[in-house]
């Protein structure tokens, strides 16, 4: 197998850095094994080919003095490294860098919780830690605290957290949550942000802003820097929690209930970010499309509904929970029932009758910030499944949903896909994740899928909707959507990396953002 | 003492006869890698790989729908075991993130092969080394519908080591089956353990 390479970098010159590299970390650390080693570090989910998304090498430093040395090798040899906290950001890209022969920067050895503070509800982690790791951590000390979860959770919090990742719970707006960060840039400085940048801190996982401009985000889905500690808020454990469950038997009663939705979500009658989940992405925790249809191309109607009654499912399954005291529950839940009771055949569901359904188990877990991975079970639905998800932001306004949602099906449709999908109700929008499932053993069903992805951008960008989050394959098409006055955004992105990073070592194309050696080559 | 690839080669060949008992050279195999730690994982919900499990001696976990669940029981075994082997008849998303689990700790795919039913036809697809992933598919097609107790009884025999992964697929027709299932058989292992 031919080594990939950076674009410029001969095969001399990236031994010569690996070589410095082992040097600073041990051989042990260092993976260069084509074949075994680095099949871990690329993206099962591509829909191109392999060899796209190829590293060189994969390191795996384990402090923030080894991130310095590292910094200064590559920057010698001006080869790109891309970084990475757990990896498993599948349906984006996972572990593997945007392009062929970078070197994987990754940071799962960098795995402390450094703090947990009960009293004031935060914790400070590195990189490497998961969500697994800090839930485990606070069952073990008996903390009254609870997370809040990427679905599936072996993710890392900062890797969710500055991807702009969204949870079940009340604290489900995980860059919200954020307070603080260590930053390391391409040169080896350190970089603390908030309160923490002040002598002998007491505040810095209390105050997000510090003085001046509060510049966190940058770091975020961005390659300025290289985030290598963070400050996230946590939920106080709550004296009580409902979560319930509406199914809605019609299409359009995904336009009735998300408008119902905005008041109570607002103005804090439903704590959560309320879920609407189509039928197929409920149905898949426990059955798969074989088991109803073996033909080609969408699921046919008919073959839905004999689904959702034999699941006692809804075409959209809507999904909340309050939380606190029982008085408040129940003043709340009251009006909730009003409220969506008025669409017609609705059914409410809880606990006491639902309990046992996969799709309800792993839901409630979720909006109470127990991490599982019972979501990945969608990937059952059709043999071999692989996927990418196409992530719209719509307004939470009733006419916006259904207009995405039919889209987005009808040119799924038109593909050959299964429409599989949800909204989730954030403050003011709707994340809409559109799951692109297709048989990843299947080439000509990859590049079926990949067709649609990238016109789906377009027809996303001509109703006015951007996306919040994408795979690698479509990071250029997608920031070419975000180019109001002549590309101001980018140029102004361009502007920070080039000063941040002039030898364009830090993962060179996050989201679009390029070095000025390689701008025009993507 | 036959080798491991030597006995991969001659053994496997006679396939048929080894579902029944085991043949002497398996036998003699069998002894040298008992002293292997095996952790063999099986989807509870599909019949095929209750079948598989249901004859498997060893060290044994059955999946739900949360494969989060045995993450601890994986990396358990990986630090405990760093020569041992994992193996599994499990769903395609359950082995992905063992497999993904189970690199942190040097552990990596060495076998893996789906078996997926589609109308009367089952198709296996093996991807293995070069020397051992043609006799392992004509094994498994000649195992008929008692493939899951054939690689039950072969998971210790599966190939180990740094080997270029080759792929062959075989289908067969069976009669009277009503069969979904999309499974996938594999074993992983360290490569700096073997």
């Amino acid at each position: 197998m031919t080594k990939p390479l950076p674009q410029g970098i001969t095969l001399g010159q990236l031994n010569a850095a690996v070589a410095e590299i082992e040097k600073v970390v041990g051989k042990d650390y260092v993976y260069l094994d084509d074949v075994k080693e680095l099949r871990s570090y690329r993206d099962p989910y591509n829909t191109t080919d392999d060899a796209d998304f190829a590293p060189s090498a994969a390191v795996a430093p384990q402090n923030v003095e080894q991130i310095q040395k590292i910094l200064a090798i590559v920057n010698n040899y001006k080869i790109p490294v891309w970084t990475i906290s757990t990896g498993k950001n599948f349906a984006y890209g996972g572990p593997a860098p945007r392009k062929p022969g970078y070197i994987v920067l990754d940071l799962k050895l960098m795995n402390k919780i450094l703090e947990v503070n009960e009293k004031h509800g935060y914790a400070i982690v590195e990189p490497g830690v998961s969500y697994y790791d800090l839930y485990n951590y606070i069952q073990e000390k008996g903390l009254k605290l609870w997370i809040d979860c990427a679905a599936p959770a072996w993710g890392g919090i900062v890797g969710n957290t500055s991807e702009h990742g969204a949870g079940y719970t009340p604290y489900g707006d995980h860059l919200l949550m954020q307070c603080g960060m260590q930053v390391v840039l391409a040169d080896g400085t350190i970089v603390e942000t908030g309160m923490d940048t002040t002598a002998n801190s007491k505040t810095g996982g209390l105050y997000k802003y510090g003085q001046g401009a509060a510049i966190d985000g940058l770091f975020t889905q961005s390659n300025f820097g290289v985030i290598t500690r963070m400050g996230i808020w946590l939920m106080p454990e709550p004296p009580g929690y409902t979560p319930f469950m509406i199914t809605l038997e019609n299409e359009h009663d995904l336009e009735t209930v998300t408008d119902l939705s905005l008041p109570l979500r607002v103005n804090q009658v439903i704590h959560n970010a309320p879920m609407t989940v189509d039928l197929l992405w409920e149905s898949a925790m426990s059955v798969s499309r074989s088991q109803y249809y073996t033909g080609k191309g969408p699921m046919p109607d008919s073959h839905r509904k004999k689904m959702a009654k034999d699941l006692d499912l809804g075409i959209w399954n809507y999904y909340g929970a309050v939380y606190g005291p029982g008085p408040m529950m129940k003043n709340n839940m009251d009006v909730i029932r009003d409220t969506f009771g008025s669409i017609p055949g609705a059914k409410f569901h809880y606990d006491d009758t639902r309990k046992g359904d996969p799709g309800w188990d792993y839901r409630v877990k979720l909006m109470k910030g127990t991490p599982n991975m019972t979501e990945f079970s969608l990937l059952n639905w059709i043999g071999g499944g692989g996927h990418i998800n196409f992530s719209p932001i719509s307004a939470a306004d009733g006419k916006s949903a259904m207009r995405q949602y039919e889209m987005i099906r009808k040119r799924s449709h038109e593909y050959g896909f299964d429409y599989i999908g949800e909204f989730l109700i954030g403050w003011r929008d709707q994340h809409h994740i559109f799951m692109l499932m297709f048989d990843r053993m299947s080439a000509e069903e990859k590049k079926r899928a990949h067709d649609l992805f990238a016109i789906l951008v377009d027809d996303a960008a001509a109703l006015g909707y951007g996306e919040y989050r994408t795979h690698l394959s479509f990071m250029d098409q997608i920031a070419g959507t975000f180019s109001w006055n002549d590309n101001a955004l980018w140029d102004t992105h361009h502007a920070l990396k080039d000063e941040l990073d002039p030898n364009g070592i830090l993962s060179p194309g996050k989201q679009g953002i390029w070095p000025k050696n390689l701008r025009g080559n993507s | 003492m036959l080798s491991r690839r030597t006995f991969i080669k001659s053994a496997l060949a006679t396939n048929v006869a080894l579902l029944a008992t085991p043949s002497q050279a398996l036998q003699h195999v069998l002894t040298g890698s008992e002293e292997i730690p095996l952790l063999v994982f099986a989807d509870e919900h599909s019949l095929n790989s209750k079948h598989f499990i249901s004859n498997v001696a060893e060290r044994k976990s059955n999946i739900d729908l949360d494969i989060g669940q045995h993450f601890e029981l994986l990396r358990e075994f990986c630090k405990e075991s760093p020569r041992g082997q994992v193996s599994g008849l499990t769903r395609d998303s359950d082995f992905f993130a063992l497999e993904q689990i189970a690199k942190d700790f040097g552990f990596y795919t060495q076998y893996s092969a789906t078996h997926h039913y589609s109308g009367n036809t089952l198709t296996h697809e093996v991807s293995s080394s070069k020397d051992s992933a043609e006799l392992i598919t004509s094994s498994l097609k000649n195992a008929k519908d008692q493939w899951p107790q054939w690689l039950a009884n072969h998971m210790r025999v599966l190939p180990r080591g740094n080997s270029q992964l080759v792929t062959k697929k075989t289908q067969i027709t069976l009669a009277n089956t009503d069969q979904h299932d999309f499974l996938v058989s594999w074993s992983l292992s360290s490569n700096k353990h073997i």
